[in-house]
């Protein structure tokens, strides 16, 4: 059973392994894997079209890169050549992620969940008429962010999943709160506002089943006799609502001009892109290792990575009152980590064999079509297959630039159609989003009722970021919390003497305390 | 006014041709697309399971087989969906292993009775997964540990009242042991089990061999005991519970199905199809490929095996208490947090209410006409409602000109708006994606 090379693998003596290389259409990768081999025309074609593919999915709101990847798989296996397959379904998932920025910029409709934060800064410049600028920002961010992940993927995959591993369900816990205390952080405004936003969050998210047991939460409902409302809400019919629809509807009542384009024309400047990177690096670096390890973490994913570090960045910053109207670092911020965290989520799947999330699991059932069998054998030897899914992560990365380019370009000219048309566009396009998730018609009515409720919540000052976090969070420290206690015994003592737990706590008293401890520091700097 | 005329016409002729079709034999089965009901996500074992069969069906009938994930509910919102589709043929089930005990937990008032059973098409046994490093090397001598320091050793593999869960539990009690002398920690599925397992934070995985199929061959866990009558075909290595002793057997099936009441000739037609597929290469390639077990059995005998399976896990289920509810005495239960949030908020709603607004600066009230607001909200309500009825195209389209005509288009380019619109949506989601969204009465292909 040992796995130390392709060539070994062969001759397996065991029966799976002799049918596995008996298929046709099962192509075991035999040389090792060059960059040659990824520069042809088998290779390059099918990848270019999947990440065209991916920025269609991204950008369009209900369409998820998981439904992306697992749409493609079936195809790459008619392709004869792996490594054109594994190029097509790492294209596609780096790509989808990158395009959810693109309509979360000019729309404030998120593309996929992990876009969400993106409708904060990156709306407020294409308000300002700078949207351009924000998609350009987020065109190199994502890319630089994936090259970091990617890295860090390399160099560091075995010692950070196996730092990962240690993660039990009380670290998650903190992990969570830590999460949701970003939440006081994200919001403009009165704090306490944000917390009503947080804590409804968390309501509407326990709507459903219970997180634990799996029986329905409120037995209410069941009498009601509604089967959907029982299964709870989807989060994305939630989140086209609240962004996208809450938009429209802000725009029918004050808009006066139907004639007029949604966005000013806006250039795409490189110069001026590269300039403002350069100045936030370390933001984007602290963002993309940020956003790698959430990944890496198999219960967090890209959006919990992108709203992780748009928080660290806000509270590092040293003008974090600029944040939400349209800060360079803000953009910069989410949109690194969220490509950082799709290389991130490998590491658990190349390492041990097990998905960080949806995507990858879906890859890995394609990876074990192509035989490879992902875990720690894969890393040792000469690691051909390794570094054949390293080249091409790698070089998707560069790729999304012209990719993302055009994209970007397409998006950014049809906003320019009068408003009468996008208005009319996002709404149709929102209400067939929400429905092909579960093919529920229950699921548009949620997402128009959830649009007046974004509507509402604004029109009294009530962030909406913090709702969102609520909704992806609350899930995760409920039921972790719970788990872990199931597992304890009902022992509170190791959620707090945990060595992990004991950090993820130091950090927590750091953030709350750092404000009023600078404050206090300064007024003796001050008076002494 | 002739609108209004017309509409009725045709909703009428549409009402008329669905009768028509109801009454249409097995001759021209099936009429249009047929929609494979998924209870469980997207490119989950299930999920590939029922691709294959909708693509085999598709190649078999000549018509499109689409898969339409119904998930949530522990499985129950998919099997409800086929169970209570209309019985004509046009939705089959995809059923799996959930079936047999969600209504002994009450989650779901659904049977195997509610089904026509049409094809058993996978079992995949249980089986008992250790780390590599574990000090136990058979299911005697984890089981003698298990005795010697009851509720001491943690498992996990699925949630609480799961496969996976009961079938350990019904290991537990062939064993003659009490159930909770195991704690089973709920986790979503076997791949996070897996993780905590390999941390060290579980002791053991109950879990079906195909799902550790790579850390098996990679050497980082070992199986203790398969749950079936025989070894395995695909695994000859793997021992079986029965031959240390314990006779008990716990497999996961998966069976496509069609909703009660559905025609017999078309129940007949359906099922010698299946039964043609099953025996194909391909699907024997399939199944191999992603390490699923075959196992067939045809109409009657899978209606007795379901039979069977409903006698099975009742005792269990009674044991293990999950008849009562599924909270254990550790978990804080379903409702703590949620009270917490509601006293929170009516806590910091009560504080921000007394703090009162004026001291931030108001933001200069939004300009507008709230009616305008208010009519839009009718008209998108109006949409959906159309949408069930006249079905998305025409719908779509009818809001979409007159959406932009009623912002001041001209007529023809509201036409062409809703013409483009409608055509990037089709090629988008009925095409790329295969949405079934919804034809209305009308019957339009979409």
């Amino acid at each position: 059973m040992r796995f130390t090379s392709l060539t070994t693998s062969h001759i397996k003596s065991d029966q799976k392994a002799h049918d596995f290389c008996d298929k046709q259409y099962i192509i075991p990768l035999e040389q090792p894997l060059v960059l040659t081999d990824l520069f042809t025309v088998n290779v390059l074609i099918p990848w270019l079209a999947a990440m065209a593919f991916g920025v269609f999915v991204g950008a369009t709101p209900g369409l998820t890169a998981t439904m992306a990847v697992a749409l493609i798989v079936p195809i790459s296996f008619h392709l004869q050549d792996p490594n054109a397959g594994l190029a097509m379904i790492i294209g596609v998932s780096f790509t989808a992620i990158f395009a959810g920025d693109i309509p979360a910029t000019y729309l404030r409709i998120p593309g996929t969940p992990a876009s969400a934060a993106a409708t904060l800064d990156g709306h407020e410049l294409a308000k300002q008429g700078k949207g351009g600028f924000a998609l350009m920002l987020d065109l190199f961010c994502s890319c630089l962010g994936g090259l970091i992940g990617v890295g860090l993927l390399v160099l560091v995959a075995g010692p950070l999943a196996g730092f990962a591993l240690l993660f039990s369900d009380f670290e998650y816990f903190w992990l969570g709160v830590l999460g949701l205390s970003m939440s006081a952080f994200v919001t403009q405004g009165s704090t306490g506002r944000g917390l009503i936003a947080a804590m409804l969050g968390v309501l509407i998210g326990t709507v459903g089943m219970d997180v634990v047991t799996g029986t329905p939460r409120y037995p209410v409902l069941e009498v009601i006799g509604s089967v959907e409302l029982m299964r709870g809400f989807d989060f994305i019919p939630i989140m086209i609502g609240l962004f996208g629809i809450a938009e429209v509807l802000r725009n029918i009542k004050t808009e006066v001009s139907w004639s007029a384009s949604s966005v000013e024309a806006s250039p795409t400047p490189v110069r001026e892109t590269l300039l403002a990177i350069w100045k936030h690096k370390i933001t984007l670096f602290v963002s993309a290792i940020c956003g790698t390890f959430i990944g890496a973490l198999p219960g967090a994913g890209a959006d919990v990575a992108a709203w992780g570090s748009y928080g660290l960045a806000k509270k590092a910053s040293r003008d974090p009152d600029r944040f939400g109207h349209g800060a360079v670092e803000g953009v910069i911020a989410p949109t690194s980590a969220n490509n950082a965290a799709v290389a991130g989520a490998w590491i658990p799947a190349l390492v041990f064999g097990v998905p960080g999330d949806a995507v990858t699991a879906i890859v890995l059932g394609a990876m074990l079509m192509y035989d490879i069998t992902p875990g720690p054998e894969l890393f040792k030897g000469d690691m051909k297959q390794v570094h054949g899914i390293f080249w091409i992560a790698f070089l998707t990365q560069l790729m999304l630039l012209p990719v993302g380019f055009v994209g970007v370009k397409v998006f950014g000219s049809l906003m320019r159609l009068p408003r009468r048309y996008v208005l009319t566009a996002v709404v149709v396009f929102s209400v067939v989003g929400a429905y092909a998730l579960n093919n529920s018609l229950f699921d548009v009515y949620v997402m128009l009722a959830f649009g007046l409720v974004g509507y509402v919540l604004e029109s009294n000052r009530i962030p909406l970021a913090p709702l969102v976090l609520g909704l992806i969070l609350g899930e995760l420290v409920e039921r972790k919390l719970r788990t872990g206690l199931i597992s304890s015994g009902g022992d509170f003592t190791p959620m707090f003497t945990r060595p992990i737990c004991i950090g993820l706590i130091m950090v927590l008293v750091m953030m709350f305390a750092s404000g009023p401890l600078m404050r206090m520091l300064r007024r003796s700097r001050a008076s002494g | 006014m002739l609108w209004i005329v017309t509409g009725m016409a045709a909703s009428w002729l549409g009402v008329d041709a669905a009768f028509g079709q109801e009454s249409a034999a097995a001759s021209n089965y099936p009429e249009h697309t047929v929609t494979v009901v998924c209870p469980w996500s997207p490119g989950g074992g299930t999920d590939r399971v029922s691709r294959f069969w909708a693509g085999a069906l598709e190649k078999e009938f000549g018509q499109p087989f689409v898969v339409v994930n119904r998930t949530g509910g522990a499985g129950a919102v998919g099997h409800f969906a086929s169970a209570h589709a209309k019985p004509n043929g046009l939705t089959i089930g995809m059923i799996t292993f959930e079936l047999s005990t969600m209504h002994r937990m009450r989650i779901s008032r659904l049977t195997y009775e509610d089904y026509e059973c049409l094809l058993q098409v996978n079992a995949d046994p249980a089986a008992i997964i250790v780390r590599n490093d574990a000090p136990w090397q058979t299911l005697g001598e984890l089981l003698d540990d298990v005795r010697a320091r009851p509720g001491e050793l943690r498992m996990s593999g699925t949630a609480t009242g799961g496969a996976w869960d009961l079938a350990r539990a019904g290991l537990l009690q062939a064993a003659g042991m009490p159930i909770d002398s195991v704690v089973w920690v709920p986790h979503p599925g076997a791949a996070p089990s897996l993780l905590e397992l390999m941390g060290g934070h579980l002791d053991a995985v109950c879990c079906s061999v195909p799902e550790v199929a790579s850390q098996l061959e990679n050497e980082q866990v070992r199986v203790l005991a398969v749950m079936a009558n025989e070894r395995m075909e695909n695994y000859p290595d793997l021992p079986t519970a029965k031959e240390q002793g314990i006779d008990w057997i716990a497999v996961g099936w998966r069976g496509l199905a069609l909703p009660k009441g559905t025609p017999p000739d078309i129940v007949k037609l359906l099922s010698d199809r299946c039964e043609k597929i099953a025996a194909s290469n391909d699907y024997r390639e399939f199944m191999q490929k992603n390490g699923f077990g075959i196992t067939i059995r045809t109409t009657t005998d899978f209606t007795e095996f379901l039979r069977e399976q409903h006698a099975q896990w009742k005792s269990v289920v009674e044991a293990a208490g999950y008849d009562k509810g599924l909270t254990s005495n550790n978990d804080p239960g379903p409702h703590a947090l949620p009270w917490a949030l509601v006293i929170g908020l009516i806590a910091v709603g009560g504080w921000e209410f007394a703090r009162g607004t004026h001291p931030v600066a108001e933001p200069a009230k939004e300009q507008g006409s709230l009616l305008r607001l208010l009519l839009v909200c009718i008209a998108l309500v109006g949409y959906i409602v159309a949408v069930t009825w006249l079905g998305f195209a025409v719908s779509t389209f009818g809001f979409v000109a007159m959406t932009t005509w009623k912002l001041g288009a001209r007529p023809w380019a509201a036409l062409l708006a809703a013409g483009v619109i409608l055509a990037i949506v089709w090629l988008l989601f009925v095409v790329a994606f295969q949405v079934q969204l919804p034809q209305g009465v009308l019957g339009l292909p979409f």
